[in-house]
């Protein structure tokens, strides 16, 4: 019996570098050797015609002693933090809303596809779209909100950029509406109505069941949205440029700015992996939350 | 049975023949990769394809779009070892990229303007300000683009003023925007869009005027912040402010179009924004606010990529023949794309002249230019970070976050900092 | 019973209203797209333009190749969802049940490479695809895409929380590898591969920043390149603009509906085997 569990296992281990290695290849060529290259680039003072010099971790030095570098960093985590949980609460509400009047699948089925719809568009439509519709003059938003007096959103330095977290909002949210819907759709149905009937209140049936069933889709869908809240630049780059002033410079657009306008390819490797180490260490909390619920 | 056996000699040889003179045919082929969108690429297209049907032997493959990362894609393509054959850029951004460029007076296989059929003084001075870098020429320019003024013509009848008699000084501008502002329309946008990057432009414009320099010959340090900067600084923030022509933050063009604005200074590019809007409309040269009435232009430029060794000499002559046929019918890319030709001769073909572009102001800006009266923005490889900062500052003294006084302070000790960096 | 039937009716209420102001920034852009150009800068603002014109739609089928834009985007999608689809269940299942050197350690390699922005990818996957000769292509543009770990996460969670038991039924019936995932594990993960599938196909439909760099000639242009090639540097010709987008959001909103109606099928699918 041990010979033939053996054997198994040694085969196992074949069949899982059989199974693991196409991936792993078209990972290791198109993902982790421009990463690995990227970091070496960003060791650099990057001037390939002349001869790119080494420079150690100078580049990050400057970055990390760079008001703007810092600013942006800033400006990043701001986003994130009003992004995030924005996000999460509109996708659950409207999951939780959808899967209330499941009973009205018409109503349910226009409603589901009417909020997914924006998350097909790229963001260059959503950009141009918003930053019309939220211009003084010809804007449907803005032109009545200034009529009431409300001031003018993406002009107002505090303003804007909750201007764009909520854009954002509006674009992502009905991909995590459809997340937590699924999760719902495990939610024994007649325990809910049952409790329901022998008077639970509100706050009962939200601890005791949806909360545990949502932990696992919430907590992918927190590390999802955060990873794509550090590295969205489009909305910002499109709307606002990042003004007013310096309000609305993510960091992902000062990376693109230092490769693309200021051709400081050493510069922007070494503010990508900052960037990526900002967000690996703001995600570990939810990580940690996620590995336990996953090995258990 | 001799016969056939000539038959078939001759008819073997007769194809060889063609088949050789067919090679010899074969069109050289040049790629030529633009940075136009929109207009500016539909005028270059046309003429291109003219290229195209008059000629045989070379055929040009265009490639066109990418304003954003263009540069970056430049330098990558060279150094990847495909580059395209010609390339256009900004002037203000040769030095940078010079490194990258053929020199057309010193190519691999010598001097080629030996095969440019035109003549290089015929091309305006104000365009071939920055295309000679270290006693070299990197480019053969094409065009200025220059910032001029868009005013409504109606709103100007309904103020009292003379829609053929724009304002041209300070006194006369100040009298017209009072005039409009109490005809209860907005009175003036410096420029367009009111994004930080527009609002720095009219700064310079302003200071430009003033007789300002934005940095020292060298670029060793800023000189900007003095009364001229202040003074220029001043003057923007109460446009929006105390003098109350505008509001802070407006959209000049969303304003115009709507029909709300008097007058909105703009690249000349925007006639094809305003091309269908329901009011009579002209352009006019940048007023003289402060002294010779400077105004902001840029342009297009020609640029041979550094070519794999072993290019053959025909390919450079090709390339220069394209060039060549672009420039002398350039009057096709004003007419279509809004820009200046840079070679004077086209500036005076009748289909341009009658053009409604010409006819509502585009002349004006022709004759700004022939005069000198441009100014390019800043010319250094760190151009665009000098650029970033100072229009986070011009902006917010505008939006009215910290005082012109603070917001110059404040520029210069970063463009300082970053000019004394590596 | 009663309370039960208020609080339907004002949820009902909340919900469609939600769901409509959602929905007006849609219903503004499509109008835009069907608007006249006299009227783009119309004040006051309207949601619906008075009149309905397709100049910008036609304009925008007859001077650009849309038509091949929307068919290259379409292979790149498509591509990218399969090959990722195929790379990520192979490599899910050799994390999630499969045990060899090494395994836990990539793992983790994975996730940390993950957090990297993709915009200092692009200059060395320039020079990589330049080499291999992947440039102007559209597979140099579906690689790295189905090279990206997010489908291996998914899938690997998804898979770890399938009870081993059926897995060993199987195996004890004889069984081997291949049938297990080809039999159970993937029709039981119905729903995940729909979600992913959605996600991957959406992702690459609208891919940008690497697209703008890799594909350079007209004709192999996706259709979000596209697009922005029609968008001025400076001017903005709105109307063209959003009649492209509405062509180019369309196949991502048919692919939702239809992974949709297989998303509801498999779940009750799985609700059955999981009571069976």
């Amino acid at each position: 019996m041990r010979k033939y569990l053996k054997r198994y296992r040694a085969n196992d281990a074949i069949i899982g570098f059989l199974y693991i290695l196409p991936y792993v290849a078209c990972w290791s060529i198109f993902l982790a050797y421009p990463v690995g290259y990227g970091f070496y680039l960003s060791l650099f003072c990057w001037d390939p015609l002349r001869g790119s010099q080494f420079v150690g971790f100078t580049n990050y030095q400057r970055l990390l002693f760079d008001p703007r570098f810092i600013n942006a960093i800033l400006v990043s985590l701001k986003f994130v933090v009003m992004t995030v949980p924005l996000v999460i609460f509109f996708g659950a509400l409207m999951a939780f809303g959808l899967w209330y009047l499941r009973h009205y699948k018409k109503i349910v089925s226009i409603s589901q596809a009417l909020f997914f719809i924006p998350y097909t568009l790229s963001v260059s439509v959503i950009a141009i779209t918003w930053r019309w519709l939220l211009d003084r003059n010809v804007g449907f938003f803005q032109y009545y909100m200034s009529q009431i007096g409300l001031p003018v959103l993406l002009v107002d330095p505090s303003l804007a950029l909750p201007t764009i977290a909520f854009v954002t909002t509006w674009w992502i949210a009905g991909y995590r509406m459809l997340i937590f819907q699924a999760a719902l759709e495990d939610i024994p149905v007649e325990v809910v109505e049952a409790a329901i009937i022998d008077g639970a209140s509100f706050r009962v049936l939200v601890m005791k069941i949806f909360f545990p069933l949502l932990k696992p889709a919430m907590t992918f869908a927190i590390i999802f949205t955060i990873v794509m809240a550090f590295q969205m630049f489009g909305q910002v780059f499109l709307m606002t440029e990042g003004g007013p002033g310096r309000s609305t410079e993510l960091l992902a657009l000062y990376i693109y700015r230092s490769a693309f306008d200021y051709l400081d390819l050493g510069r922007a490797a070494a503010a990508g992996f900052i960037l990526g180490i900002l967000v690996l260490s703001v995600s570990l909390v939810w990580i940690k939350k996620g590995m336990k619920s996953a090995l258990q | 049975m001799f016969r056939k056996i000539w038959l078939l000699f001759s008819v073997a040889v007769l194809s060889m023949g063609i088949a050789v003179m067919g090679w010899g045919k074969e069109p050289i082929k040049i790629v030529m990769r633009t940075l136009w969108h929109e207009a500016d690429a539909r005028a270059a297209e046309m003429i291109i394809n003219l290229f195209n049907n008059t000629h045989d032997d070379i055929q040009v493959e265009l490639i066109q779009g990418g304003w954003a990362e263009y540069n970056l894609q430049l330098k990558l393509s060279v150094l990847a070892g495909n580059p395209p054959h010609i390339g256009t850029l900004l002037p203000e951004k040769i030095v940078e990229l010079k490194d990258y460029l053929i020199p057309i007076d010193a190519s691999p296989i010598g001097n080629l303007l030996r095969f440019a059929e035109f003549d290089l003084a015929d091309l305006r001075p104000l365009a071939m300000e920055l295309v000679q870098v270290d006693g070299h020429l990197y480019g053969i320019p094409i065009d200025n683009n220059v910032m001029g003024v868009y005013y409504n013509k109606d709103i100007f009848r309904a103020a009292g003023l003379d829609p053929d008699r724009p304002p041209q000084t300070l006194g006369e501008f100040l009298t017209a925007a009072e005039a409009i502002k109490a005809a209860g329309f907005a009175a003036w946008h410096p420029d367009s869009d009111g994004l930080p990057r527009k609002l720095r432009r009219a700064w310079y414009i302003l200071f430009w005027q003033l007789g300002g320099e934005l940095f020292d010959e060298n670029y060793t340090r800023a000189t900007f912040n003095n009364s001229k900067g202040l003074l220029a600084l001043r003057f923007l923030v109460d446009t929006f402010g105390a003098f109350g022509f505008n509001e802070r933050g407006a959209n000049g063009v969303t304003q115009f179009g709507a029909g709300l604005l008097g007058m909105m200074g703009g690249g000349n590019w925007y006639y094809l924004q305003f091309v269908n809007v329901p009011f009579d409309w002209g352009i006019m040269a940048m007023p003289s606010f402060f002294g010779p009435a400077y105004t902001r232009i840029s342009g297009s430029v020609f640029v041979i990529p550094r070519q794999p060794p072993g290019t053959p000499p025909e390919v450079y002559e090709a390339i220069m023949k394209v060039i060549s046929f672009f420039i002398t019918n350039s009057h096709i890319w004003t007419m279509y794309g809004g820009h200046i030709t840079a070679y004077t001769p086209a500036l005076q073909h009748p289909d341009l002249i009658a053009s409604d572009y010409w006819q509502r102001g585009g002349k004006f800006l022709a004759e700004a230019l022939q005069k000198g009266l441009g100014r390019y923005e800043i010319v250094h490889p760190k151009g665009s970070e000098l650029e970033d900062v100072i229009q986070t500052y011009i902006d917010l003294a505008i939006k009215g976050t910290i005082t012109p006084e603070e917001a110059l302070a404040r520029a210069e000790k970063e463009c300082n900092r970053i000019l004394q960096g590596p | 019973m009663r309370r039960g039937n208020i609080t339907y009716v004002i949820v009902l209420t909340l919900l469609v209203g939600l769901s409509i102001i959602w929905f007006i920034p849609v219903i503004w852009m499509i109008g835009t797209a069907f608007k006249p150009q006299s009227d783009i800068f119309e004040v006051p603002p309207r949601i619906w333009p008075k009149r309905l014109v397709i100049d910008n739609v036609i304009v925008i089928s007859t001077q650009w190749p849309v038509g091949q834009w929307f068919l290259n985007s379409f292979v790149v999608a498509l591509g990218t969802t399969m090959l990722s689809l195929f790379l990520s269940i192979f490599a899910a299942y050799a994390f999630a049940r499969l045990r060899w050197p090494g395994r836990d350690l990539l793992f983790v390699c994975l996730l940390i490479f993950m957090f990297v922005p993709w915009q200092i990818n692009i200059v060395p996957l320039f020079f990589l695809a330049s080499n291999l000769k992947l440039l102007n292509t559209l597979p140099g543009v579906i690689l790295p895409m189905a090279g990206m770990p997010i489908g291996v996460f998914l899938l690997r969670q998804f898979f770890l929380n399938i009870p081993g038991e059926i897995e060993d039924a199987a195996r004890v019936d004889g069984c081997g590898r291949l049938g297990i995932l080809f039999r159970i594990i993937i029709p039981m993960s119905g729903p995940v591969l729909a979600a992913y599938s959605l996600y991957i196909f959406n992702y690459a439909w609208n891919e940008f920043l690497w697209s703008l760099i890799c594909l350079q000639r007209r004709q192999v242009m996706t259709l979000t390149i596209g697009l922005k090639l029609i968008q001025g540097a400076y001017t903005r010709d709105y109307g063209l603009v959003m009649a492209g987008a509405f062509l180019g959001a369309l196949p991502s909103f048919l692919m939702f509906i239809l992974a949709r109606r297989w998303m509801i099928r498999a779940f009750v699918m799985a609700s059955s085997v999981g009571k069976g």
